[in-house]
């Protein structure tokens, strides 16, 4: 799998480069690429089939690991989805057929996605303008115009695709403007009137920290995700059941059961070294007092979520709640 | 709800990753299309990337309005549970007031609700006694004199009335049963053009066992006029087409003779009988019952807009996310009794024979071709035969249940 790196800036983001590995095999796959072929209508756009499967071979190279059978490509293959994929690589190469198809497609979608974003008329229209160049090509590199549709695989739809390059479009867009605040905007903050820092926080205890690494560490991706989706990012469990397709009771039962879970894994990790059971159970609640101040900082530092206008954060609550 | 030690929020938060997934990779995992590997490491990458969490939470699409947002307020005893008991009460109330309605006109043993004479001579399952069989093999003959007979002999027979009707209640089914049944149809014209028969006098228990029998009669058309309701607005299912015509050609051995004007309940009816034939005699009724309390809450079922699958117990008020074990786009449904089909992105095809309970992938192929484009609309009408229309104009067609399909391409 190819990850971008290090940050999330997307913006004319090429196709990344091609693993220094052998192509995954496709030769078991040719029936399939001629009826991917068939079914993407890329033909109407004016590709030939060799083309398009320059271009499947391409995504199969990005997201196939390296020894990858038939099997694995035909999974991978028989995923995308085509139709998408050969529209806006046809808009990519500057097809206007494909492009008329693309903005009467997705022209209104987009504004809405850009406005459910940024809650605000002006500012969407400001994204969504800004995409559209991106979308289309204004920056050129070598001469050559590059289009960021030209990094879409299909793994998912068009519309899903646009929603989260316009939310990282947002997020870049509103960290770069946090490092530009001005001062009179700070002062209009009130920030002229914030509390003095507080004391540095005591340093938690070195055996606390390491147990609830290791206690954190062994937790399955998706329990980790639960947990920093609701305790961090304060989703309401509606949302993270959306999100993981389970029902929300589900998400609910699992949040009381990782917790306790994670605080027995941590007692057990912290009498392992050397705690009492008395002293491990002192630590945890301890530590809440101790550290409360340097925690929300580190919190906000790092999470850049609840500076976003999202409904709950005007009440403080979560929705739903 | 639990809370978190703030050491263990502090760590989960410290923890951040490295690269990132590209906005593809996001995307299907918001739309639950990624492969399952590939689901595992995103989510590693997000339960430790607050930056890509942020942009997961922000790319999701809108949910759709609460419905209760844009409801007028209500007075407190009007609040969703007392609706709900209400509803639940008045649909006892009608169905029972029905019943009622429909007993005096059943107490004339000689004539069904219609005004028609019963079905006397009718398809009988095999546990039948030998007697009513060679009763039925001689009145499947289409002979206008036979039935005149079977009409006759229904006002002589009056001890063997209340078994007949039984065995009519039970053997409503298939196309056998369908002539038989337009057979005692004509009869019955016959018998209706005659003076209405004189009062019969019956033992306190056979007319015990008629009562019954009739108040069965009247809850399973009860149960069909509800189905037929719920049906609205779907396309009358071919196979019941088909027999329909079958029915009705068997039904007329002469040209003028036309078909019974309720036919296709009958039909609809008798499908259900025909998986019940099996049944003893005794459960008829307990299934009955069953069946009529499944259909007066007849789950609905809906995608929402995120794609999610979604059924309503109490008519549409409320609507409860229901998951296949699988993630998945949806983007069509289709429910008949309790086979359910759910439909969606990349060929995604899943089906629940037990009303959502418990749900198969099914993965469609004609061939060689494998169905993976997102199918946008899928129809069932009945439990064997089905059409699914994929996004890229191409028909699958399935007569089977789904174990095999045919595709055409549009």
């Amino acid at each position: 799998m190819i990850w971008y790196h290090p940050a999330i800036v997307m913006s004319g983001a090429p196709e990344p480069a091609a693993s220094a590995g052998a192509a995954p095999a496709l030769s078991g796959c040719e029936a399939l690429l001629g009826e991917l072929f068939e079914r993407s209508h890329a033909a109407g756009f004016g590709f030939s089939r060799e083309q398009f499967t320059r271009v499947l071979e391409g995504i199969a190279r990005k997201y196939l690991p390296a020894g990858a059978g038939a099997e694995q490509a035909w999974e991978l293959l028989s995923g995308l989805r085509v139709q998408e994929l050969a529209l806006a690589r046809a808009c990519a190469a500057g097809n206007e057929r494909a492009w008329e198809e693309f903005l009467t497609r997705y022209r209104a979608r987009l504004f809405e996605a850009a406005l459910a974003i940024a809650h605000d008329d002006a500012a969407a229209r400001e994204l969504a303008n800004s995409l559209y160049g991106d979308l289309y090509g204004a920056a050129a590199r070598d001469g050559r115009r590059v289009s960021k549709l030209d990094s879409y695989t299909g793994r998912g739809s068009l519309e899903g695709w646009l929603r989260t390059v316009l939310a990282q479009e947002f997020v870049n867009q509103y960290r770069s403007r946090r490092r530009l605040v001005s001062l009179e905007e700070q002062e209009e903050a009130g920030a002229q009137f914030a509390a003095p820092a507080a004391e540095p926080a005591a340093p938690a205890d070195p055996r606390l920290n390491a147990a609830t690494d290791e206690a954190l560490a062994a937790l399955d991706p998706e329990d980790r995700f639960i947990l920093a989706a609701y305790f961090l990012d304060r989703r309401t469990l509606a949302e993270i059941a959306r999100l993981l397709r389970v029902h929300e009771s589900t998400v609910s039962r699992r949040v009381e059961k990782i917790t306790s879970a994670l605080r027995k894994r941590i007692r057990d990790a912290l009498a392992a070294r050397g705690m009492s059971r008395r002293q491990a159970e002192e630590a945890l609640q301890t530590d809440v007092r101790d550290l409360g101040v340097d925690v929300r900082a580190r919190l906000a530092q790092e999470t850049p979520g609840p500076a976003f206008p999202c409904q709950w954060q005007a009440t403080g609550k979560r929705k739903n709640e | 709800m639990a809370e978190l030690p703030e050491i263990v929020r502090q760590r989960l938060a410290q923890q951040a990753g490295g690269g990132h997934p590209d906005p593809d990779l996001l995307a299907a995992f918001a739309e639950g299309s990624l492969l399952a590997r590939e689901r595992t490491q995103v989510l590693a990458h997000l339960g430790v990337c607050a930056a890509c969490r942020q942009v997961v939470w922000l790319a999701l699409p809108q949910t759709p309005a609460p419905q209760a947002a844009s409801a007028p307020a209500t007075s407190s005893w009007l609040r969703w549970p007392v609706l709900r008991w209400g509803a639940a009460a008045a649909a006892v109330v009608i169905v029972a007031t029905a019943v009622m309605l429909r007993m005096p006109q059943r107490k004339s043993p000689g004539f069904d609700e219609r005004g028609i004479a019963p079905k006397q001579e009718l398809s009988v399952p095999a546990s039948a006694p030998p007697e009513t069989e060679a009763k039925t093999g001689e009145l499947a003959a289409p002979q206008p004199e036979k039935k005149a007979a079977a009409a006759a002999r229904a006002d002589r027979d009056k001890d063997k009335e209340a078994a007949r009707h039984k065995l009519a209640a039970k053997s409503e089914a298939g196309i056998q049963a369908g002539a038989v049944q337009a057979e005692a149809y004509q009869a019955a014209e016959q018998l209706a053009r005659k003076p209405a028969p004189p009062a019969i006098q019956v033992s306190g228990g056979q007319q015990a066992a008629l009562d019954q029998l009739q108040q069965q009669r009247g809850q399973a058309t009860q149960e069909f006029r509800q189905q037929s309701v719920t049906a609205a607005g779907q396309a009358a299912p071919p196979d019941l087409q088909a027999q329909n015509q079958i029915v009705a050609q068997q039904a007329r051995p002469a040209p003028q003779a036309a078909p019974p004007p309720q036919a296709r309940d009958k039909v609809v009816f008798g499908a259900r009988a025909e998986q019940q034939r099996a049944m003893p005699a005794k459960d008829s009724a307990a299934m009955l019952h069953t069946q009529l309390r499944r259909t007066a809450v007849a789950p609905r079922w809906r995608v929402s807009s995120a794609g999610n699958l979604e059924r309503s117990a109490d008519s549409g008020a409320t609507w409860h996310m229901v998951t296949v074990g699988q993630p998945a786009n949806f983007r069509a449904v289709s429910a008949v009794g309790d086979d359910v089909w759910a439909a969606g992105a990349a060929g995604a095809l899943f089906h629940s024979s037990d009303g959502g309970q418990t749900w198969t992938r099914v993965f469609p192929r004609s061939g060689e071709i494998a169905l993976t484009s997102d199918i946008v609309r899928v129809e069932f009408t009945g439990a064997l035969h089905g059409v699914l229309i994929t996004a890229s104009g191409e028909t699958w067609a399935t007569s089977d249940g789904g174990r095999t399909w045919a595709v055409r391409h549009d």
